[in-house]
């Protein structure tokens, strides 16, 4: 479709009839400012093409000039590959619609109304919403060819509507097949009655019932399965217990034969061993007796013996009473004599020690004699080294004391004001007088005065820092000052100088230097003397420290040595022994006493010894004396036994034990007959008796038990025989084999289904795919054409939508991600592609209301080249509110306000 | 009544004639899974073959019938079978019935169907041969019978047969029975019970009732030997099923007439129908299934379809053969065949539907990846025009598009194809119609 003229009345801005148009082939630029109606009268144009004239709604609404009531009227001239068509449409107050068609030189109404709005829809193949305004996807292709002001920068969709499918299969060439996409919509409306999209069987389905038949007949077959190996297992139990049950049988019977063997013999021996018993008890009795008349024999000797040894050992108690008092007498005696030689050597233990300690008091006494002597001399010489000390100190002490860094200030001082006067004097005031007469001159200096005699012709010079006063006697007084500053400051250093080593004399209490030296060295001088002095006392003072303390030990000394004597009291003889004489007369008492006392302790042992043998005399002496006591007693009682036995046997004791011998050897004999004749190990047959029976009696038991097992088992076995396991399995195959069929059947019918769809979806994708390549390459020379970058190339994926733009298609960038220019440019790139190819059926109008805002000067420059180039083949509507960046493009469309649309 | 022993029994005459019905292999009670529910109604006639035979046997005024092994399929079998059939055997009284159990029914011991209560309580002209033994058969008569206890074994159960028989004298007319293969070089396995070629002859018997084998067998042993085979067949292989024998036997090395009696209930046929000819195939079936349907409610039916087929062909073919199988009592019809477009139809296709010719294509690709085969040259789609190295499934590819739904590969067969394939016509030629 193109446009020849649109006339708008009471629409918008409109209120009045204005016709635009002409429109022409080629590019048309309808330039107007802002709110001037250029959108309003497209979007007039769109809702007159597309929208039913009954239609009532806010778009329609909005049509109408602000604040009125008016009904928007529009006239479109438009051309088809059908032919020229003129449409009048009237919305809401008495709406209307017209078709007319060019026909012989004037317009002839084709239809009306209704009809009128579906030959348009027919001519323009849009379709119509449910109710209401249509919307741009119900415009068909008018709809990819107007880009409206301020719609989104959105790449189409193409599966909105038919339009979109449409365009998508006429820009890839596609031919979508109706007939295959009908069975590929069967055969997916076929495979999901049976699966879901997980390829699973759909509830409800004939698949899955036959599935959950199937799993029913399985969980049957497996009970049955299960119930065979539980069969299996008691028809083994049932094998093992009846081989069980024969063995035991078998086992039964040998033993049965065995206990009746031994019952015989267990009775035929029972009668003998009552016998044998009664032997034996006669033989017990006999053996009883002899052993009775032989206990008697044998006590009588015994009690015999005992009472020749008892008769015996009193005699010997009696020898040893005697012997044991002789030895007692001899003992005491013994024991008398050393005892008083015990004492003798006691006491000259005694006299010994107390010679010894008289000989160790007089050493003592020595001792402190000569100690006392000694600490005198000793105290002399120390009082005389401490009086010639306290000399030398006193005499220190007159010495000024001046240490060795204050005679080195002190020398240092003194030099710097000496050279500090040369200075001064070398820089001061130098009077020379010389006076023809003798004179005398006073020379002031400060508070002092001085007084020079002058002799006559004689040069007399005054030397002074910085001022000399003078006195002249008989003229006045003169005053010469040095008008030098640097004068003037040594002179003031100068004094400062001196006043420091005048208070430092002062302080070291010497006048000058010299003095400070012969003061330092007097001072060395006495303390070298003093601390000899110091040496001699502390050597006379020995280990006492000092000469006090050594005169209070002199004076200690003297009052033990003179307690001690007196406590002695010392003879003459003892006074004038010597040393030597008590210390050999000590030494000889060193050995006596110790001989004296190893004596003492020898007699002390001897005692002791004594003492012992007395004890263990009368002990024994004691113990003669009961023994001979109990003999006696037990020999009477042994003899009025033996007296009762031997009244026991009045035949006497031997003839009594023949007789007991002779009747236990009949009564042997006897016993001996008896068990000869008892069978061998006839003593093992009660035991081997029992234990028979206890075996059979276990035996019975088992078997019992194994019969029961069996019999158990054999009542299961038929028990499951009657449960006809084969039969019901048999069932159930069939019934599986039914519900396998039927599974097969349904998955074979929904497996054919999707995969046919599968593969017919697989294959219409691969023929769209397989034309993506020539719309890239359009795309991209169109986009190639408007930005000037040939070097990026427009990818596409499977649905036509932008897979990105870049070098490559991995590399490339999404829709998304490019600029709003960048958008705007590719759309316009696949408007142009869509109106290339709708323009190949028929001539095709392109709107282009100011979409390219976001255009750079340099490429709006392009993308009018390349519209330019495009007006050869397409109507172009451009509209526009800036007609500068358009000027000289195409041709501008009239505004015949003055028309009468309805004339 | 066992009565072997050192003497010679009273009953022992000399000149004596016996006719008696061997049958065996009944397998009541089997089971036929591959026609499902319809197994029941395979089960029922077999109880059918039973009572007309037992019929026969009466109105043949037979001595004795005899059955060798396997009356019953499985020693589980349901409780009410076993009674139906003691039933059936009351109501032949007094006709002397004779069971050997077999390797389907052996006796096991109390989980064996012979320790049943109905067969403890059968009635007493019913002999359950579960010892090893020699039974009087009818005067003069021995019936040396020799039972399996188990259901393998590689030890000749006839041995038995001969150690029976070395204690009956010349003079009695002996008659064996025992159930197991005949030693036939590469006919038998040798842990199934191996009877030797000579088992008759070598234990002196006049006959030797055989079971365990389906097919008709009477001439081993010169004739002696003698297999009936089962009386109800129960495959579509026509080997001499569906019979019993009945014998006569006149004395010791006396004549020996043995003659098979039909008396199976229901028939199993075969036909193939060839697609290359469908018109000669289609005249052909009707003419045999008009022939059968006389007896269509004891017809087992299988139909096999073979062949390349045009779809809207096979389609009518199916469609005919629905109806006309519906009437017996199972119809099968077995598709084996392949979807089949001419040449031209081949080209039209490609052009009018591109597509729908490359999906056939990749149906012909995956079927060369899932079985390792390619279908017949006629029927592939595979072309220059759909065969290019970017449009053929690889078979990761083939994986990657089975895989959302679930589908393995290795799972599908050439049959599948060939109803995918069916189903992709067919609905094709709904929609275009």
């Amino acid at each position: 479709m193109i446009l020849h003229a649109l006339e708008l009345a009471q629409v918008g801005r409109f209120r009045e009839p204005v016709r635009l148009g002409p429109f022409h082939s080629g590019l048309n630029l309808l330039a107007a400012p802002n709110e001037s109606g250029k959108t309003t009268a497209v979007r007039a144009l769109a809702r007159a093409l597309f929208d039913r004239h009954t239609t009532r709604g806010e778009e329609l609404k909005g049509l109408q000039p602000a604040g009125t009531d008016l009904a928007p009227r529009v006239v479109v001239e438009f051309e088809v590959a059908r032919g020229r068509f003129r449409l009048e449409k009237t919305f809401l107050q008495s709406p209307r619609s017209r078709l007319q068609t060019w026909q012989s030189g004037g317009w002839a109404t084709v239809a009306e109304a209704d009809a009128a709005d579906q030959r348009v829809q027919a001519l323009l193949q849009s379709t119509l919403p449910g109710k209401g305004a249509t919307r741009p996807e119900h415009w068909g292709l008018f709809g990819f060819l107007w880009a409206r002001q301020g719609e989104l920068v959105e790449w189409p969709s193409w599966d909105d509507g038919p339009a979109g499918q449409s365009l998508r299969a006429r820009l890839a060439r596609v031919e979508l097949d109706p007939v295959v996409e009908q069975i590929r919509l069967r055969c997916a409306a076929r495979a999901e009655i049976l699966l879901t999209s997980t390829g699973q069987a759909r509830v409800g389905g004939a698949l899955r019932k036959a599935e959950d038949d199937l799993a029913a007949i399985e969980s049957g077959l497996e009970a049955i399965r299960r119930k065979r190996q539980e069969q299996e297992a008691v028809m083994n139990q049932f094998r093992q217990a009846e081989a069980r049950v024969l063995q035991l049988e078998r086992e039964q019977s040998e033993r049965e034969h065995m206990a009746a063997v031994l019952r015989q013999e267990a009775l035929k021996t029972e009668g003998l061993r009552g016998r044998l018993e009664a032997l034996e008890q006669a033989l017990a009795l006999a053996k009883e007796r002899l052993a009775a008349v032989g206990a008697d024999v044998e006590t009588l000797g015994r009690w015999r013996d005992e009472l020749d040894s008892l008769r015996a050992a009193l005699v010997q108690a009696e020898s040893a009473e005697r012997l044991a008092a002789e030895q007692r007498a001899v003992l005491t005696a013994r024991m008398e004599d050393t005892q008083n030689r015990r004492r003798q050597t006691e006491s000259r233990l005694a006299d010994l020690r107390r010679e010894s300690e008289r000989i160790r008091a007089l050493q003592q006494w020595r001792r402190l004699t000569r100690e006392a002597a000694v600490l005198e001399q000793q105290v002399a010489r120390a009082r005389e080294a401490a009086e010639q000390l306290r000399s030398l100190e006193s005499r220190r002490l007159a010495v000024p004391q001046i240490a060795p860094k204050a005679l080195r200030e002190l020398e240092t001082l003194t030099e710097t004001v000496r050279s500090r006067r040369l200075e001064v004097a070398a820089l001061g005031l130098t009077v020379e007088l010389t006076p023809t007469a003798d004179a005398e001159v006073v020379i002031q200096d400060g508070p002092a005065t001085e007084s020079v005699r002058l002799p006559s012709g004689e040069v007399t010079r005054i030397r002074r820092p910085h001022s000399i006063d003078l006195e002249l006697p008989g003229w006045g007084r003169v005053v010469v000052r040095s008008g030098s500053r640097e004068v003037q400051n040594a002179a003031e250093d100068l004094g400062s100088l001196e006043r420091r080593l005048l208070e430092m004399l002062q302080s070291l209490g010497v006048a000058d230097v010299a003095a400070a030296r012969e003061a330092v060295a007097l001072r060395h001088q006495f303390d070298v003397e003093i601390r000899s002095a110091q040496a001699t006392l502390t050597a006379q003072l020995g280990d006492h420290r000092s000469l006090e303390a050594l005169q209070e030990a002199n004076a200690l000394a003297l009052r033990q040595r003179e307690a001690l004597s007196e406590r002695l009291q010392l003879t003459d003889t003892e006074r004038s022994a010597s040393v030597t004489d008590l210390d050999f007369r000590e030494a000889q008492l060193d050995a006596e006493i110790p001989a004296a006392e190893r004596e003492l302790r020898d007699w002390d042992a001897g005692l002791e010894a004594l003492r012992q043998e007395e004890r263990r005399l009368d002990e024994s002496w004691q113990a003669v004396q009961r023994r001979m006591t109990e003999d006696r007693v037990r020999m009477q009682s042994r003899e009025r036994q033996v007296s009762e036995l031997e009244a026991r046997h009045p035949d006497g004791l031997e003839a009594s034990r023949k007789s007991a011998q002779l009747a236990f050897g009949q009564a042997e004999a006897r016993v001996v007959t008896a068990r000869a004749e008892l069978p061998a190990e006839f003593e093992k047959l009660p035991e081997r008796t029992r234990r028979a029976a206890a075996a059979l009696q276990q035996l019975n038991a088992e078997l019992q038990g194994q019969r029961a097992l069996r019999d158990e088992a054999r009542g299961r076995l038929e028990a499951y025989g009657g449960e006809g396991l084969y039969s019901r399995e048999t069932e159930l195959e069939e019934k599986r084999t039914e519900a396998l069929l039927r599974r097969d059947a349904a998955r074979t019918e929904g497996w054919c289904a999707r995969l046919a769809h599968d593969l017919i979806e697989r294959r219409q994708r691969l023929a769209t795919q397989a034309v993506l390549d020539p719309l890239e390459r359009r795309l991209t020379a169109a986009f190639a054409d408007l930005t000037g970058d040939t070097s990026r190339r427009v990818f596409l994926d499977s649905e036509l939508q932008i897979a990105g733009v870049g070098r490559t298609r991995e590399d490339s960038h999404g829709f998304s991600q490019l600029s709003q220019g960048a958008k705007e440019q590719l759309l316009l790139c696949l408007r142009l592609a869509v109106a290339q190819e709708l323009a190949s059926d028929e001539p095709q109008v392109l709107i282009l209301d100011d979409v390219l805002v976001n255009t750079d000067p340099v490429r709006q420059e392009r993308i009018l080249d390349v519209l330019q180039a495009q007006g050869e083949r397409l109507q172009i509507l451009l509209l526009t509110c800036h007609p500068d960046r358009y000027r000289g493009v195409g041709r501008p469309v009239e505004m015949d306000s003055g028309v009468r649309p309805w004339a | 009544m066992d009565v072997r022993g050192d003497r010679t029994p009273e009953w022992v005459h000399r000149n004596v004639m016996i006719r008696f019905l061997h049958s065996a292999d009944w397998q009541l009670g089997a089971r036929f899974a591959q026609f499902g529910a319809q197994g029941a109604r395979l089960r029922e006639a077999r109880l059918e073959t039973l009572d007309r035979t037992l019929a026969r046997a009466r109105e043949l005024g037979a001595d004795a019938f005899l059955v060798a092994g396997d009356l019953f399929e499985d020693n589980q079998v349901d409780e009410s079978l076993v009674r139906s059939v003691m039933d059936r055997f009351r109501a032949s009284a007094p006709l002397p019935i004779y069971l050997l159990p077999g390797n389907h029914d052996p006796d096991t011991g109390p989980d064996s169907v012979w320790d049943r209560t109905a067969v403890r309580n059968a009635p007493a002209h019913v002999h359950v041969l579960r010892r090893a033994g020699i039974y009087e058969l009818a005067p003069g008569v021995a019936l040396l019978a020799s039972p399996l206890h188990q259901k393998l074994s590689t030890q000749d159960p006839s041995l038995k047969l001969a150690e029976l028989s070395s204690g009956l004298g010349a003079d009695v007319l002996k008659i064996g029975m025992t159930h197991g293969s005949p030693a036939i070089e590469s006919r038998h396995q040798t842990n199934d019970f191996p009877i030797a070629l000579n088992a008759a002859s070598r234990a002196g018997l006049e006959y030797l009732a055989l079971g365990h084998w389906h097919s008709w067998m009477a001439d081993l042993d010169g004739g002696r030997m003698v297999m009936p085979g089962t009386p109800e067949p129960d495959r579509f292989q026509a080997d001499g099923a569906g019979r019993v024998a009945w014998v006569e036997v006149s004395g010791p090395r006396g004549a020996l007439r043995v003659q098979p009696l039909e008396v199976a209930t229901v028939h199993w046929r075969s036909a193939e129908f060839e697609m290359a000819s469908a018109e000669a195939s289609r005249a052909t079936l009707e003419g045999m299934i008009s022939a059968w349907r006389a007896a269509a409610d004891r017809t087992v039916v299988r139909v096999t379809l073979r062949g390349m087929a045009d779809p809207a062909e096979l389609a009518r073919v199916r469609s005919w053969m629905d109806s006309a199988l519906a009437s017996f009592l199972v119809g099968q019809c077995v598709d084996q065949t392949r979807v089949m477009l001419s040449d031209a139809e081949r080209a039209d296709l490609r052009a009018r539907h591109p597509i729908l010719a490359g999906v056939l294509a990749d149906l012909d690709r995956l079927e060369s990846l899932a079985t390792g085969t390619l279908p017949g040259a006629e029927g592939r789609m595979t072309s220059e025009a759909t065969a290019d190295a970017e449009v053929t499934l690889s078979l990761v590819e083939a994986k990657d598009l089975l895989a959302p739904a679930r589908i393995e590969l290795e799972q599908l067969t050439p049959e599948f194809f060939a109803r995918i394939r069916q189903s992709l016509f067919q609905t094709w030629q709904e929609v275009e119609s």
